[in-house]
């Protein structure tokens, strides 16, 4: 019975599900071209020379590939008064992501696990003020953060960005590590505490082996988040720590005389190598990030 | 060898209280088993002992000492969690090394206690298996050597079996009391299982609405239980209850005169609410209708290979009895059953305290 039951609607829905099936794969074939042209616009103008790009369509494929313009929005392109392309910022942007990345997984695990392990005084309000702070636009505290970084000597520094960056991630990555920590048996911290472990030894022998998921998950949205952040790193990095991203902004927007398209789709290329390269190459645990309670990226 | 002792113990969440005025005084090398329904504070006591749960009054000492508010470390237990709370990413060694590395001892005999147990628990096979790569009943084993490892005086044990399987269970408790022989330890054990109660404890303390209802040895328990629970929760299947009303002597139960003076120290007081008590196995079922004893019908007939349970029926009572296998009744028979008068018990109907 129970068999017969459960089969007679599959039958029937085989007779739509070539149709509905091919609405779908249209659907998504449609929308994949939508999203993917301006991708493939890029790519093509990047390599045209500028007469090309006068003269011919936007779509067609350059006569020529030429990888000029790739090295020079790398070597020599004009961000405002140096002219020694983005190479400057990707050393910045690197030097920037690296610790913040760090930093805030480091700052955020254990805050996370003194919420969930530990009977910390306060620790549901705790945590409310740090999703309150998650839910927070960023931009409202960028006058009150340029005061503060200012008063004690952080401002146009690269550890004003990273602290920036730091405090700016750290409900997110907090949240991560909680909820992941709260599925994490109890148990287990018992047996610790009677094996002996404290504090820090539970935390760095048992807690952290078992987070390497959420470590990942963590670190991929923070790469991506902190390597396309434009305004944290405009405002306190100064002329010296500018990020790749306002090193674009400047080549695409401060160009005197003839706009060179393809030297600024290069440019554009290269900065967004390393959070494609991310996408691309962790797909499965970014989707896992954002679905497990990220409340920006 | 080492004794606990819990002297009026108090416990707290919030302004909830969980328990209240526990008493216990458990000799060392003793198997104590805390039995009681989920929610009673058994588990909670148990990890109040282990020093993973904050008392809000009373005094807890294990092997004299006071350790009320000592770090569970340095209690000198051991203990095993019905989730058996392996570390996942340690190898089966390092989950038994791991309490001894904490505790900074040197590696040649951490080498040996490990190797020691190991052994004794026939886990050597496993020793390079992550958790995961284990049945239960490997995991449980190895959760039982991690405790063993620690040499502690006192191990707690939490509901170890509750997730195994039925099969495992009985040979898990067969080498749990076989290793409490061996090892000679105090042992406290906490279940909702009265046979894992009747079948492991030297002792059982039943638990129930925060507070201790009785104490005593398995045959104690069974066979003199202080109150309507206990004489319910331990038993299966559960005690009959019947309830009469005193007179001459004896009791009223629903017309039927019971002679109940041979289960009471002292007579009481005609008019007084009863509750009688008896175990399916003291009756006999008659199956002739103008025998002696209680007239029933038939309900429901379980075979169960040796015995069968009959589930009888008079108005609105409900009675079981065991019966030999070869006793042939069926559902609808009109049948009589004979109360042995001496295996009686007798609880006031309103306390449901044994009288």
């Amino acid at each position: 019975m129970t068999i017969t039951n459960s089969q007679a609607p599959v039958r029937r829905n085989a007779y739509a599900a070539p149709f509905s099936r091919a609405l779908v794969y249209a659907l998504l074939i449609v929308l994949a071209i939508v999203a993917l042209i301006p991708l493939y616009v890029m790519i093509v103008t990047a390599f045209k020379s500028m007469e090309e790009i006068r003269s011919g369509t936007l779509l067609s494929l350059p006569h020529a590939f030429s990888f000029e313009h790739w090295w020079k929005a790398w070597n020599s392109a004009c961000t405002g008064l140096r002219c020694e392309g983005l190479k400057v910022g990707f050393v910045n942007s690197f030097l920037i992501t690296i610790p913040s990345v760090a930093l805030a997984i480091a700052a955020g695990a254990v805050t996370g696990y003194a919420l969930s392990f530990w009977r910390v005084r306060f620790a549901n309000v705790l945590f409310t003020v740090l999703l309150i702070g998650g839910f927070f636009p960023y931009q409202v505290l960028i006058y009150p953060l340029v005061r503060i970084t200012s008063t004690i000597g952080l401002f146009n520094s690269l550890a004003g960005v990273i602290a920036v960056h730091v405090v700016f991630a750290l409900p997110v990555v907090t949240l991560l590590f909680r909820n992941y920590f709260a599925s994490i048996p109890i148990d287990l911290f018992k047996a610790a505490r009677v094996d002996g472990a404290g504090y820090w030894r539970f935390f760095f022998s048992i807690l952290l082996p078992m987070s390497v998921p959420m470590i990942a998950v963590a670190g991929i949205l923070q790469v991506t988040f902190i390597w396309n952040d434009y305004i944290v790193g405009l405002v306190f990095g100064g002329i010296n720590y500018a990020p790749m991203t306002v090193q674009l902004n400047n080549i695409v927007h401060s160009t005197y005389g003839e706009r060179e398209y393809n030297v600024e789709m290069a440019a554009t290329l290269l900065t967004s190598v390393i959070p494609l390269l991310v996408y691309f190459t962790s797909g499965r645990w970014f989707v896992r990030g954002v679905a497990s309670g990220a409340v920006k990226g | 060898m080492t004794g606990v002792q819990l002297r009026n113990l108090g416990i707290r969440y919030g302004q909830v209280e969980v328990l209240k005025g526990i008493d216990l005084d458990i000799p060392a090398s003793e198997f104590i088993v805390l039995l009681g329904p989920s929610g009673c504070g058994k588990s909670t006591l148990l990890n109040a002992i282990a020093g993973l749960q904050d008392v809000a009054e009373g005094q807890i000492l294990i092997g004299g000492h006071d350790m009320t508010n000592v770090e569970p470390k340095n209690r000198g237990i051991a203990m095993v969690f019905q989730s058996y709370a392996l570390y996942p990413r340690m190898s089966v060694r390092g989950n038994l090394s791991f309490g001894l590395k904490v505790a900074k001892v040197a590696k040649p005999e951490i080498e040996k206690r490990v190797a020691h147990v190991a052994k004794m628990l026939q886990v050597e096979p496993l020793l390079d298996r992550k958790p995961s790569q284990l049945s239960g009943g490997q995991r449980q084993r190895v959760a039982i050597g991690r405790a063993v490892v620690r040499d502690a005086g006192v191990f707690l044990f939490d509901e170890p079996l509750s997730n195994l399987d039925a099969q495992l269970r009985s040979d898990l408790r067969v080498e749990i009391k076989r290793l409490h022989q061996r090892l000679k330890s105090t042992m406290i054990y906490v279940t909702h299982d009265q046979i894992e109660a009747m079948t492991l404890a030297d002792r059982i303390v039943v638990m129930k609405d925060r507070i201790i209802q009785q104490q005593g040895t398995p045959d104690e328990i069974y066979n003199k239980p202080a109150n309507t629970f206990v004489a319910r929760f331990v038993g299966s299947p559960a005690m009959n209850f019947l309830e009469g009303v005193v007179k001459g002597g004896d009791a009223i139960v629903d017309g039927e005169n019971l002679r109940i003076a041979a289960a009471l120290s002292s007579p009481l007081v005609d008019g007084r609410k009863v509750i009688v008590g008896i175990r399916p196995e003291d009756m006999a079922l008659q199956a002739d209708e103008a025998a002696l004893g209680l007239a029933v019908e038939v309900d429901v007939v379980e075979p169960m290979g040796a015995e069968r349970m009959v589930w009888c029926r008079r108005g609105d009572i409900g009675l079981s009895t065991r019966t030999p296998s070869s006793t042939k009744v069926k559902s609808g028979d009109k049948v009589r059953l004979d109360l042995s008068e001496e295996r009686l018990h007798i609880f006031d109907a309103e306390t449901g305290k044994r009288l």
